[in-house]
């Protein structure tokens, strides 16, 4: 056969090139069979045989055919496919076009596609994340409340309640930070509290307390008098005067209470409602400057913790844990209403009898103005309800 | 909504759903699953409630071997669905498998491979086997297309490429040109009947019965399609029918052939009819470069001498003709989502 005899059959040979075409050829040659034959044997045009054994590839349709071809013609010759077969991918013959890209086909948007590896495992933490976050606030209402201002509103909606006012002591209370505390008739609310006891209108006065945070910054800073020396300013003397109460719970407080009387307290203090809880975190020590600073303002003058004023009676709530706690008096006012944690502290006062649901007695201990009230023999399982008090 | 979230964690699938064997593809993965389309269910006592005892291989291997609490059964026939609730829990077993490392629940996009001849009422079937077993999409395509892209075969080429799929149930022949089917025609002859032909060939001729499972091994070691210059041999054993005791006979692969005749001839007729079918532009192309033969049926030794000699055309056997089908729907569900459309996709 002339093909077999061309140079350019010889041609891998000579440039070494490793295709499986030669090795076929001389299979074929060594079984003295011409090229028609095996063409005929396997179905395919001469042609086909001959590029085959040149190791021309271009000339052949695609590789999955080609493979075909190929994988048939070792097999016709008794040779191993599979040797024959690697020689072919080692050349590396591809398909000179690409299948599957119909002319004037337009790739369209991936539908579906998957995402690119570990997006959406960050998509989950970062969920998580968020999820984590949001919880942390919920569970923290003070946090929540400073987030979104809540307290504010809050604070200054139970202002007008004529007596009860409550001021917590945020057992953390940081140095500086500071919510608002809420002047009554809106004005004069110090940077400190981010929630603020309340005064009656009728004497304006009030002492911002704050609840965790503000309180601290009051103290030292002043502006905890500022606030509540704002709201009373005909009041004006006796900064020190209500010293002595809060001077005996804390000597902070007494200092603090003197700059804030010296700033105007005093009116506060005769401003039948005003509350002074000292949660007196010792470790930061303004906090209860701060908180009582705003007692001092209210209380007579600078009376951190003063008595309760005529006619009212004050309840103390001390807490080792976490307690659903509701208190109303006699006046209907709610002065208490929520879940309190553990550590803290709540002094109410307000007009008896007083209404008081405690979630959790064995995390809660009651004084009325200072006379310990048993609470396990009220309650009903961990929950007690009942009434504290004689209406005066 | 969910699934929706569920389907950021599973991987596209491509399922051949098979009579003999079930194959899966996953995206960017390959082939991932192969396993036989068998599931063994356990029922204690009569009326009771039905437990899936095993799938896939484990249960291939109870076929005929099993207690009479456990019944080991192929729920597909003629590759289309013959047990509807067993088909959805085999899916839903294997696509849990295929995701097992998964802490989510996986709802993949999956495309189903179906025979060409399938009805509606069985597309049907197969569509909601598939939702059924957590699916969030199914896509249909079938078996000819996916075998023949899985080929690698230019179908989207303004030229006539003819393949032939031979599955465990279904024998599929098609022409394709321009990414669509010119012709396609679906006989009910695969790898069953070829075992079945065995079965029947060793009881007539030796009077002695022999199981699937012997059937299937003895295509498979001394089993081909055309007289070749060796002949292989093989001891099995069976039950002889007459005295009712085990025996064990030599088979040779001259008789395996002739037992494979009937079958085989019924493969055959169906391409010489698909080459009298197709248009003759596309009949010519087909000449010039040959037919592609796909599915396990490719195996079966000299097949692709017995088609050449039968139709005069070039045969060739694909690269990997088992996974073909999967492999070939994998890449379908690609191009669809490259083009926006659904290409290829049966209804």
């Amino acid at each position: 056969m002339a093909s077999f005899d061309s140079p350019v059959a010889e041609a891998p040979e000579e440039t070494g090139g490793h295709g499986p075409g030669r090795r076929l050829r001389l299979a074929r040659e060594r079984r003295e069979l011409a090229v028609g034959a095996v063409a005929d044997a396997l179905h395919l045009h001469r042609h086909v045989v001959v590029a085959i054994e040149e190791d021309r590839y271009d000339d052949l349709p695609p590789v999955t055919f080609t493979r075909g071809y190929i994988r048939s013609y070792a097999r016709f010759l008794e040779l191993p496919e599979t040797e024959i077969l690697e020689a072919f991918d080692r050349l590396g013959v591809r398909d000179a076009s690409p299948t599957f890209t119909p002319p004037g086909s337009e790739s369209g948007p991936r539908r579906g596609a998957g995402l690119p590896a570990g997006t959406p495992w960050l998509l989950v933490v970062l969920v998580v994340a968020v999820l984590a976050v949001a919880g942390w606030f919920w569970f923290n209402d003070d946090g929540f409340g400073a987030l979104i201002g809540r307290d504010q509103p809050e604070v200054g909606a139970s202002a007008p309640a004529a007596s009860g006012t409550v001021e917590q002591q945020g057992a953390n209370a940081t140095e500086g930070s500071g919510g608002a505390a809420s002047g009554v008739e809106g004005d004069a609310v110090t940077g400190t509290g981010s929630s603020a006891a309340s005064a009656p209108p009728e004497d304006a006065g009030v002492a911002a307390s704050g609840e965790q945070t503000g309180i601290t910054g009051a103290g030292d800073t002043g502006t905890g008098g500022a606030g509540s020396t704002g709201t009373a300013p005909e009041v004006g003397d006796s900064a020190a005067a209500g010293a002595p109460e809060s001077g005996t719970e804390s000597p902070a407080a007494a200092d603090t209470g003197t700059s804030s009387g010296t700033a105007r307290g005093a009116s506060a203090a005769d401003a039948a409602s005003g509350v002074a809880m000292t949660g007196a975190d010792a470790a930061v020590g303004n906090g209860a400057a701060g908180t009582t600073a705003a007692a001092a303002g209210e209380e007579d003058g600078g009376d951190g913790a003063g008595p309760a004023p005529a006619g009212s009676d004050r309840l103390t709530f001390e807490f080792t844990g976490e307690s659903w706690m509701e208190v109303t008096d006699a006046a209907g006012d709610r002065l208490l209403f929520g879940l309190v944690g553990g550590g803290e502290t709540r002094t109410v006062t307000g007009e008896p009898p007083f209404e008081i649901v405690v979630g959790d007695v064995s995390v809660v201990s009651l004084s009325h103005d200072g006379q310990a009230v048993p609470l396990a023999d009220r309650a009903n399982g961990r929950v007690a309800r009942f009434t504290l008090g004689e209406s005066r | 909504m969910f699934k929706g979230i569920r389907g950021l964690f599973s991987n596209d699938l491509s399922i051949d759903l098979g009579t003999a064997n079930t194959l899966i593809y996953s995206r960017g993965q390959g082939i991932v699953l192969n396993e036989p389309s068998v599931v063994a269910i356990r029922q204690d006592r009569d009326g009771g409630p039905k437990h899936i005892a095993a799938v896939g291989q484990e249960a291939k291997l109870m076929l005929g071997r099993t207690p009479g609490n456990i019944r080991a059964v192929r729920p597909l026939k003629d590759g289309v669905i013959a047990d509807f609730t067993v088909t959805e829990k085999m899916l839903q077993n294997f696509i849990k498998k295929v995701h097992e490392a998964r802490f989510f629940k996986p709802s993949p996009r999956v495309l189903v491979c179906v025979p060409c001849g399938s009805t509606q009422v069985e597309r049907r079937a197969i569509k909601e086997s598939a939702a059924g077993a957590g699916a969030r999409e199914v896509f249909l395509v079938e078996e000819p297309m996916a075998a023949a892209i899985g080929a690698n075969m230019p179908v989207d080429e303004a030229r006539g490429s003819m393949v032939l799929d031979i599955g465990g149930g279904t024998s599929e022949v098609a022409v394709l040109s321009l990414n669509g089917i010119v012709y396609s025609a679906s006989v009910r002859i695969g790898g069953d009947r070829f075992d079945e032909a065995i079965i029947n060939y060793v009881r007539r001729n030796y009077g002695i019965l022999i199981g699937e499972a012997t059937a299937e091994r003895i295509k498979h070691d001394i089993g081909t399609a055309f007289p070749g210059t060796e002949v292989h041999e093989l001891e099995v054993r069976g039950r002889n029918l007459a005295q009712g005791v085990p025996r064990s006979f030599t088979l040779n692969s001259n008789e395996i052939l002739e037992a494979l005749q009937e079958p085989l001839s019924g493969i055959v007729g169906a391409v010489k009819t698909a080459l009298e079918q197709t248009p003759p532009e596309l009949g010519a192309d087909v000449a010039e470069r040959g037919i592609v033969v796909t599915g396990g049926g490719a195996l079966l030794r000299n097949i692709d001498r017995l088609l050449m000699e039968e139709t005069g055309l070039p045969v060739v056997i694909a690269d990997e003709p088992l996974t073909c089908v999967a492999r070939g729907g994998g890449r379908a569900l690609e191009l669809m989502d490259e083009r926006g459309t659904d290409l290829f996709v049966a209804e």
